[in-house]
């Protein structure tokens, strides 16, 4: 690794005397900005997880984009949310024609065409995503996929040192919880796909669902499932 | 987007500017022998945890692949003011810092003081003795892209974006440059927030 410490200590030291900022959305959302403006898309958005496993934007570029968010959460389905649940990028050429999202189409702005999500990871599990869309519908090419993947992994090293500075703000206590609890969740999600044969979408929009239609928290009943108290 | 504006332009000449001694001599006065502690160069080791050293070394690889330089690296202010080599995409781009650290000048020194981007198309077409030295040093690398680091508004340091080619650095080149050194800014001051080891050393 080619990283003198002794010099990033000193430097460090000096930074620590500096005030600065302390939520980490805005920087996220700088991040947002660079993507939207450098990479010359119609739109981007950062989305993380809260505790009721849904993904919230905490900075989209435009009001289109932003509309990804409330279409998936109503659709229960779509490629942010599949970019999240599997943790590795997902994209589509026309999310309005893609046979793994039938619901989305209805209830998505017309100006979202081609669509790719990139897992915006914390201690090696998702918590969150990177999109970006086109309007027009298109190929994502290689080098579409790898900026879009450095991006991602620098808005992660953004948030896990948010959390290792111990953050005090809503965006940072939002990512403590999926810190904490994602373990579980994913492990029930493991537990959920070999129980009933299904894949790991399916088994997150389920407990997920049914999560909510018991008013708990989805890590709490994670959690039941997993030590066999679960109703 | 504009090359230049009064108040922001790097020079793109191949020679690059030079910023006047006096203003870059403050950070001059004093630097470490980069090969006087041969272990700082080990992961884990830094008051601040092999978290903090790995979370740069990640972030100069992303950033190295979303501006299609060769490598990426970093020099920041020490607690006396002094530019130091912090780290690189790759070893080489550690070695341009050290470089730049062991002559006293370079691109980034230029950038720090002038407060603005300074771009260097070769080191070895610059004049002075100082970058022919420096061009030594760094080889192979050869074009150096110094953007400043801001940290509520003061220079704390310089992000370098370096080829092994001569190259013309672009508009475009520079305003991903400035914009992954607000994102480097960003994560610095994240990182010096951390938790600091007293007992690890």
């Amino acid at each position: 690794m080619p990283i003198d410490t002794a010099a990033l200590d000193a430097s460090l030291d000096r930074l620590r005397k500096s005030p600065h900022e302390t939520d980490v959305a805005r920087a996220l959302r700088r991040i947002v900005d660079s993507v939207h403006e450098l990479l010359g898309y119609d739109g981007a958005g950062i989305m993380l997880i809260d505790e009721h496993e849904r993904l919230l934007y905490v900075a989209a570029s435009n009001e289109a984009g932003r509309s990804l968010e409330q279409a998936q959460a109503n659709a229960e389905q779509g490629p942010c949310h599949d970019t999240y649940v599997q943790g590795r990028m997902v994209s589509t050429k026309d999310v309005r024609a893609d046979a793994r999202w039938p619901q989305l189409a209805a209830v998505l702005d017309e100006r979202v065409r081609a669509v790719a999500g990139a897992p915006i990871l914390l201690g090696g599990s998702p918590v969150g995503t990177l999109n970006v869309f086109r309007s027009e519908p298109g190929e994502w090419d290689d080098a579409d996929v790898a900026a879009l993947r450095a991006y991602a992994d620098l808005a992660g090293e953004l948030v896990t040192a948010a959390l290792s500075s111990q953050e005090h703000s809503v965006t940072a206590a939002q990512l403590q919880y999926a810190l904490d609890y994602r373990v579980v969740i994913e492990r029930a999600i493991g537990y959920l796909m070999a129980t009933h044969r299904i894949d790991a979408v399916s088994a997150f929009n389920r407990l997920r669902r049914q999560a909510r239609d018991s008013r708990r928290r989805v890590a709490d009943l994670a959690a039941e499932i997993l030590d066999g108290t679960a109703p | 987007m504009a090359d230049n504006d009064a108040g922001h332009s790097p020079d793109t000449t191949p020679q690059g500017s030079r910023a006047p001694q006096g203003a870059a001599g403050r950070w001059n006065e004093r630097t470490t022998d980069p090969d006087s502690d041969p272990a700082s160069r080990l992961p884990g080791r830094g008051r601040y945890g092999p978290s903090a050293a790995q979370g740069v070394a990640r972030a100069l690889r992303s950033m190295a692949v979303i501006s299609q330089a060769d490598g990426v690296a970093l020099m920041l202010a020490d607690g006396q003011g002094q530019l130091r080599a912090v780290g690189g995409s790759s070893a080489e781009g550690l070695d341009l810092e050290y470089a730049q650290q062991r002559e006293q000048l370079g691109p980034a020194h230029e950038s720090v003081a002038a407060g603005r981007p300074v771009a260097v198309a070769d080191l070895r077409g610059h004049d002075g003795d100082g970058y022919q030295r420096l061009a030594r040093r760094a080889a192979p690398v050869r074009a150096v892209l110094a953007v400043p680091v801001r940290v509520r508004g003061s220079a704390a340091g310089a992000l370098n974006f370096y080829r092994r080619t001569p190259c013309h650095w672009t508009s475009d080149h520079i305003a991903v440059g400035q914009r992954l050194a607000d994102t480097a800014a960003d994560l610095l001051v994240r990182l010096a927030g951390t938790t600091i080891d007293h007992g690890g050393r």
